[in-house]
């Protein structure tokens, strides 16, 4: 197990007392001082634009901002050319479906054609990919979960994709219950037919290592708030080969390699996708987070999460007329625990939990047709990270006993 | 004030909530989302023929708030006519659920509430 002492790190914590259980995490994980104070550094001391200015301080902001690049690139099995900065994982997500319809594709959308996604998509990855099926008349395609069950339906994903398939996209892990995807399964029938394979991360990344190559994606995206990066930054991966034939998503300064009355012609990758001043304090805060991250080590945040997900699943199981909306298998599981508790409404459940203090979320966590899938109205969510505690889960269950008793008629 | 906002009323009307059944043939109805969970609800009016309420009832379930409010919402307005429920306001509801309503759970409380304002802003173009 990781030290309690991590605590220390995060000026939250000694804001609002170590003992707080923020099991949140699968919203927003908290910042660490250095990423802080990578971010103040940039402000403070070499705040410019970046590939622009001829003086020092644009040299140290533009170093700074590739530096971060090179960093992610790292992390993921990928090349620095790779990687475009956006806003986040929705900004990814609608970004790359902008860039794929702007595009002459060497495999063309036609009318007809298919894109094969989950049930289990955030509403992010998914609304994308509805309006695109729309715009260019393909069928949209939900793979379910197995009944009973919130594990994809790996057979009937062999069937459901076929030479008809485009695009095929699968979250990496489910922001609701927890369910790690073999994503590398999929992305290998998807290319059998020539599909583009998109893989969002955003719930998955810095929970367990991330290969790019292992899962054999084409695209992969994720969020950097939920990483202990800052918030407005994430980052969108795309194989060279693909990248360098697609459209730019959006169009602005830094972007064109020639410019006429005309028309333009854009820069290779990753420069022709990032139009604009970036969020450059973003990206240098993000660099941080993953250096922050590699210190402490991937597999001893997934060692820790995997026992504090043992360990919850053990308790919430003594809990009589609780529903967990989960696999339970601390393996297959991420760090994220749903559930529900017989005749009191998650939100009710996360307003008393509060008031213990702690940190979890109730409602459809932004994936409706999941909740559909499984027949329930919204869950209640702890989500967890390397930084919470064996006590959390005490505080959690705790709560959850409190909870009862108030409800209790 | 007590911070506590599960009291002993909340709890009964969240258990064993007034009116909620179904009025079939209501002619005024109107179904509306908590924005924060995504909870649906459907307010159920009819008026009789002095134009006072003769009965209502609701549906959908929610969160002990949204359930107790509007529960003792549809007790409240029985009887009153269109300028009475037209002068309800926040407030009232405030009042009658009696404990503390943070701003998060303003929209939970207030559920019932915005239904009856869709419906009472229906009323005057149909007639
Ligand atoms: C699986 C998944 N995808 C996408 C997102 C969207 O991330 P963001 O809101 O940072 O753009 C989230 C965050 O809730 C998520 O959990």
């Amino acid at each position: 197990m990781i030290s309690k002492s991590i605590k220390n790190n995060f000026p939250f914590f000694n804001e609002q007392g170590k003992n707080i259980a923020y099991l949140d995490n699968a919203a927003s994980s908290q910042t660490p001082q250095a990423v802080i104070d990578g971010m103040n550094a940039y402000y403070s001391k070499f705040r410019a634009n970046i590939h622009r200015g001829l003086y020092d301080a644009s040299e140290k902001a533009s170093a700074a901002y590739e530096d971060a690049r090179a960093k992610i690139a790292r992390f993921i099995g990928g090349d620095p050319k790779e990687i475009i900065f956006t806003a986040g994982a929705t900004a990814s997500s609608n970004i790359l479906i902008t860039m794929l319809d702007n595009s002459v594709l060497p495999n063309p959308f036609v009318s007809g054609d298919e894109v094969v996604t989950t049930v289990m998509e955030h509403h992010s990855s998914l609304i994308p990919l509805q309006k695109l099926a729309e715009r260019k008349k393909l069928k949209l395609k939900y793979l379910d979960i197995l009944k009973g069950g919130v594990s994809l339906d790996y057979e009937e994903a062999e069937k459901m994709i076929t030479a008809k398939t485009k695009i095929v996209s699968v979250c990496l892990a489910s922001n609701v219950t927890g369910e790690i995807n073999d994503v590398a399964r999929i992305a290998k029938v998807a290319h059998t037919y020539g599909a583009i394979v998109i893989c969002d991360a955003t719930a998955a990344v810095g929970h367990i290592p991330i290969d790019v190559k292992t899962l054999g994606v084409d695209f992969l995206y994720f969020s950097g708030h939920k990483i202990c990066g800052p918030t407005g930054i994430g980052i969108l991966w795309g194989k060279k080969e693909l990248l360098n034939i697609l459209e730019p998503g959006i169009y602005g300064g830094g972007m064109v390699s020639e410019i006429s009355k005309e028309g333009a012609k854009w820069k290779e990758a990753p420069m022709r996708f990032e139009a604009g001043t970036p969020n450059i304090a973003g990206v240098i805060g993000l660099g941080d987070a993953i250096d922050y991250l590699e210190a402490i080590g991937i597999q001893n945040i997934r060692a820790h999460n995997v026992s504090l997900i043992k360990k919850t699943f053990a308790e919430l199981e003594k809990i009589s007329g609780i529903q967990i909306v989960a696999e339970k298998n601390a393996e297959k599981n991420i760090g994220i625990i749903s559930f529900l508790l017989e005749g009191i409404h998650p939100h009710d459940i996360a307003e008393i939990l509060s008031k213990e203090g702690v940190a979890i979320r109730a409602g459809y966590h932004c994936a409706v047709p999941l909740h559909r899938a499984l027949n329930i109205s919204g869950t209640a969510r702890a989500s967890f990270y390397f930084y919470n505690t064996e006590e959390d889960i005490d505080a959690l269950i705790k709560g959850i006993k409190i909870a009862k008793g108030v409800f209790r008629k | 004030m007590n911070e506590n906002i599960y009291q002993e009323n909340i709890i009964d009307h969240n258990a064993h909530p007034h009116n909620k059944r179904i009025i079939s043939g209501a002619r005024e109805e109107a179904g509306i989302r908590n924005p924060l969970c995504g909870d649906n609800i459907i307010l159920q009016i009819c008026f009789d023929r002095t134009g006072s309420v003769s009965d209502v009832a609701f549906q959908g379930e929610g969160c002990a708030i949204s359930q107790a409010g509007l529960s003792m919402l549809t007790d409240k307005i029985k009887g009153l006519n269109l300028n009475q429920l037209k002068l309800l306001s926040p407030g009232d509801i405030y009042t009658m659920l009696g404990v503390p309503i943070s701003p998060s759970r303003a929209n939970c409380a207030l559920l019932g509430y915005a239904a009856l304002e869709k419906i009472l802003k229906n009323i005057p173009a149909k007639k």
